[in-house]
This record gives C-alpha cells, sequence and structure tokens, in this order.
C-alpha cells in the first residue's frame, strides 16, 4: 500500500492563534479514516489544508506525491460542511458541470442515486430542502472515482434514519482501493466502519490507531475511547 | 480545462449581461423610432422627449453600476466565499481561475461600452441625420483620418484599459478583504478606498513628473488644446495616461493573483 496523504510538521495559525500543532501524519490507501476530535480541535482546517483552502503557515502537505494543485484536486474528492454550489443551478446543470472538470466523474452513478433518492435532476436547489441538497452534494462527491474522498462532517445536522442513510452511500460508492477520510465527533454512528482513527486534540494529533488495535489492546470501543480522551 | 471553464463562465454570466445588453438595443431602437419621426417636434411632446432622455441617462448610468457590482459580488462569492470551496478545488491553477474572471468581466464591460457607444452614436446620427453626413464630407479627410487615429481610438483603448483597471482595482481589494478574519466586506470596501485615493494622488504626480501638468502648460491650458495642436496634446495625453493606467493594471493583478494563490483563506 502506498502513502497517499503525507503532513510533515504541518503547522496553521489564524491571525497567530494556532489551530493545527506540528502535525505529522502518513495515510495510507485503502483504508477508511476517522478524523475525529470535539469542536474547534482543528479537523476542519486539516481538511481545508488537504484542498487547498487555507495555505499552511508552516510545514508540507502531501497528496500521492504530489504538493496540494492541480494534481492532487485531480485525486481528491472533497465534502465540505456546509453547501458550497451555485444555489440557482438545476442539478443536472451541476452534473454537467462536474463532468467538465473531473475525469473521474461517473455521470451514470449520479443519476442511478438521484433516481433511487426520488430526486428531480431539473429541479433547482434553491428549491430544496436542507436535507436533500446534502444528499445531492454527497452524490456529486461520491460519484467521482477519486483516490481520496475527504468528507467534513458529513452526518451532522442529520436524523439517524438519515445516517445510516448517508453512510451506506459513501460505503457502497467509494472505490476500493481509495481511502476515505471522514470528519466528525459522532463516533458512535460512524465507527463500525473506521479501519483506523486520528484524534485531535487542540490542533494536535494525539492518536493515531487501528480500530482493531484499540479494541483488542485496550478493550475499548472508539467512542469509549474518544470520551476518555477529549473529557471535559 | 480552462476552455472549460471559461464556457461556464460566459453561460452564467450571459444570463444577465445579454438582457442588459437587450435593453440598451430596445431603448435605442425605441429613440431612433421618436427622433426619426419628428413626435417631439411639437412643444407638448418636448417635455416627454427630455423625459425620455432624462430616463435613457439614466437607464445607460444604472446599467454600468448594476454591471459593476454584478462582477464584484460574483468574485467575492465565487472565490472567497462558499462557492469559492468548489473554484478553488477544481483542478485548475489559480493563474487559469484568475485569468479567465478577469477576461470574461473585461470581455462583458467591453460589449457594454460598445453598446453604449453605438447607442449614442446611432441617436445622435437619427437627431441630426444630414447635417451630421454634410459635416463629414466637407471636413477634411486627413483630418478626420487623424482624428480617428490619434484621437476616437486610443479614446477608445484608454476607455477600455481604464475599466480593466477598475475591475482588477475591486479584485485586488476583495483579494486582501479575504485576509480579514472579521468583517471582509468592509475590509474590501476600505481597501478599494485606499487603492482609489492613491491612484489619484499618483495619477497627478505622474502627469507633474511628466512634465505634464507644467505650471507653463496650465497657464495656457486652453491655448494648448486649440487648433492645430488639439491632436498633438490629446496623443501625449493618451500615451502618459495609457502608461500608467497599465501599470496599475499590472500592480492589482500581481496582488490579486499572489494572495489568492499563496495566502488563500477560506475559513
Amino acid at each position: 500500500m502506498s502513502t497517499l496523504l503525507e503532513c510533515k510538521g504541518l503547522f496553521k495559525s489564524y491571525s497567530g492563534r494556532p489551530a493545527l500543532k506540528n502535525v505529522n501524519l502518513a495515510i495510507e490507501s485503502g483504508h477508511i479514516v476517522g478524523l475525529l476530535g470535539p469542536n474547534g480541535s482543528g479537523k476542519t482546517t486539516l481538511i481545508k489544508l488537504i484542498n487547498g483552502l487555507l495555505t499552511p503557515t508552516q510545514g508540507e502537505l502531501y497528496i500521492n506525491q504530489n504538493p496540494v494543485g492541480v494534481e492532487s484536486k485531480k485525486i481528491v474528492s472533497y465534502l465540505p460542511d456546509h453547501t458550497y454550489l451555485d444555489m440557482n443551478l438545476k442539478v443536472r446543470d451541476i452534473i454537467s458541470y462536474f463532468m467538465d472538470f473531473y475525469e473521474d466523474f461517473d455521470e451514470k452513478k449520479a443519476y442511478d442515486m438521484l433516481s433511487k433518492l426520488r430526486i428531480n435532476p431539473g429541479d433547482k436547489l434553491n428549491t430544496m430542502s436542507k436535507g436533500t441538497k446534502e444528499k445531492v452534494q454527497l452524490i456529486l462527491v461520491m460519484s467521482r472515482r477519486a483516490k481520496l474522498y475527504v468528507l467534513d462532517e458529513p452526518i451532522a445536522g442529520v436524523d439517524p434514519a438519515a445516517r445510516d442513510y448517508i453512510l451506506d452511500i459513501i460505503l457502497s460508492n467509494y472505490e476500493e482501493d481509495a481511502t476515505i477520510l471522514i470528519s466528525t465527533h459522532l463516533i458512535a454512528d460512524i465507527e463500525n466502519i473506521l479501519d483506523q482513527v486520528i484524534f485531535l486534540k487542540h490542533g494536535e494529533i494525539s492518536l493515531i490507531s487501528s480500530v482493531d488495535d484499540i479494541r483488542s489492546g485496550q478493550g475499548k470501543s472508539v467512542d469509549a475511547l474518544f470520551r476518555e480522551v477529549f473529557r471535559c | 480545462m480552462l476552455g472549460k471553464y471559461m464556457k461556464h463562465e460566459f453561460k452564467e454570466t450571459g444570463k444577465l449581461m445579454i438582457p442588459l445588453n437587450l435593453v440598451i438595443l430596445v431603448f435605442t431602437l425605441l429613440g431612433m423610432v421618436m427622433l426619426g419621426s419628428r413626435l417631439l417636434s411639437t412643444p407638448a411632446m418636448a417635455l416627454i422627449g427630455i423625459a425620455s432622455l432624462t430616463l435613457y441617462i439614466l437607464t445607460l448610468f444604472a446599467i454600468f453600476i448594476v454591471v459593476y457590482v454584478y462582477f464584484t459580488v460574483r468574485f467575492y462569492k465565487t472565490m472567497y466565499q462558499s462557492q469559492g470551496y468548489l473554484t478553488h478545488t477544481l483542478p485548475l491553477s489559480t493563474g487559469s481561475i484568475v485569468n479567465t474572471k478577469v477576461f470574461v468581466s473585461l470581455f462583458w464591460v467591453t460589449v457594454t461600452v460598445v453598446f453604449t457607444t453605438l447607442s449614442i452614436i446611432a441617436l445622435v446620427y437619427t437627431a441630426m441625420g444630414q447635417e451630421w453626413g454634410k459635416m463629414a464630407v466637407d471636413s477634411d479627410i486627413s483630418f478626420l483620418k487623424e482624428l480617428l487615429f490619434s484621437f476616437l481610438l486610443p479614446c477608445f483603448s484608454l476607455t477600455i484599459l481604464g475599466c480593466l483597471e477598475q475591475l482588477l482595482m475591486i479584485y485586488a481589494s476583495l483579494a486582501i478583504g479575504q485576509l480579514f478574519r472579521q468583517y471582509r466586506v468592509l475590509a474590501s470596501i476600505g481597501t478599494f478606498f485606499v487603492f482609489y485615493i492613491a491612484l489619484q494622488i499618483l495619477g497627478t504626480l505622474t502627469m507633474f513628473f511628466t512634465q505634464f501638468f507644467s505650471m507653463d502648460r496650465l497657464f495656457h491650458i486652453s491655448e494648448n488644446i486649440s487648433g492645430d495642436s488639439f491632436i498633438p496634446f490629446y496623443r501625449q495625453l493618451f500615451s502618459v495616461s495609457t502608461i500608467e493606467v497599465i501599470v496599475f493594471c499590472i500592480v492589482f493583478y500581481i496582488l490579486c493573483y499572489w494572495l489568492t494563490d499563496k495566502k488563500l483563506n477560506l475559513e
């Protein structure tokens, strides 16, 4: 397995206030990795750095041996924690937009998922409910045959039934050799699908471990360990 | 990839820009019909004529304001707000993104300037009709040629360059505004005004340093812009202004590009 994502001495600060401190990390392909931490721990900052939406204060970041840039963006499929599409567009227009820019976009897959969820491709985003918009975004992201899927809080703000459905979409649509980096603080809901976890605390990595090691080595669930590590 | 991005930018911006330019076209045609039919020759209709002219001028101003506000808001939304998350995760270089945005906005501003100019010419021609044609025939052909190449065309080029300078100044202001954690819009507006004032000061200083506004010239300005020296005066003015505008364009472009490429801050 090759290293897909590598962070070397990564620092990020906002107006002198550190958000990430000396993050060193290597993630291999073919894993589902949970980026876990309480609110404000630096999860979204790290994800934005991976996607080139922020520039690091210090340190280096490589995706498939490339620095963040055009080449890395070709293989990373990113789901932000909020709506980021032009609300005046129809779903069909957005699909054609994604097809134009991402060579790995699977149009048939996107329309199949829309059909299963009974979303009309002719509808404009601004006529949809918040939950439907989120589903459209997830469909767009998961319709790519990317090497790295970066999902920022994909199940936050939705009801438990919808959470299962979203996780099902994620699991049944990603490429086998791809890696999913999924950020959340709702550990219990995603624990069963994770291979690895990264705990972020006050901008620093406090733990990198496989889920099996946590369960067998410490005899705890990831959720239980999370509550222990991040107890207020 | 750049071509595809440009195609989408044209498609999106065209949704507003085509109807706006059609408004100019419709107003021009209406104006030509009114002026051509001599409907306004009676005193009673003259008032309607004045009101129509006022409405026409206000519409042209409003269209230019809408164009600039639209491109400002669009640039801000698609570069530094939520839609920026999509823009900056497309497999495109920062140069491709910034160049496309600048090119497409300049294209539409140029189209609007051309439509407006043609509209004014068409209305004046309709109003003056044959007298205008007669004036052209009576004039010396070499003077008309010089007027076209030494005054009208440079004037048009400078207008378009000025529009580019304005767009780049706005984009550079937004690029600086996005660096702030809070009050980003306010910071962008503040930066724009600082740039604007700096531009005025530097512009005036340039004129003095190039001896264009020497005290001697200021005292004899009316003499200088009359008669045979009319065209040379403007030729010199255009040369100095063009160099100045190009320099400012380069500075604003570099600022916008560098800040977006190296200091992007989508918090």
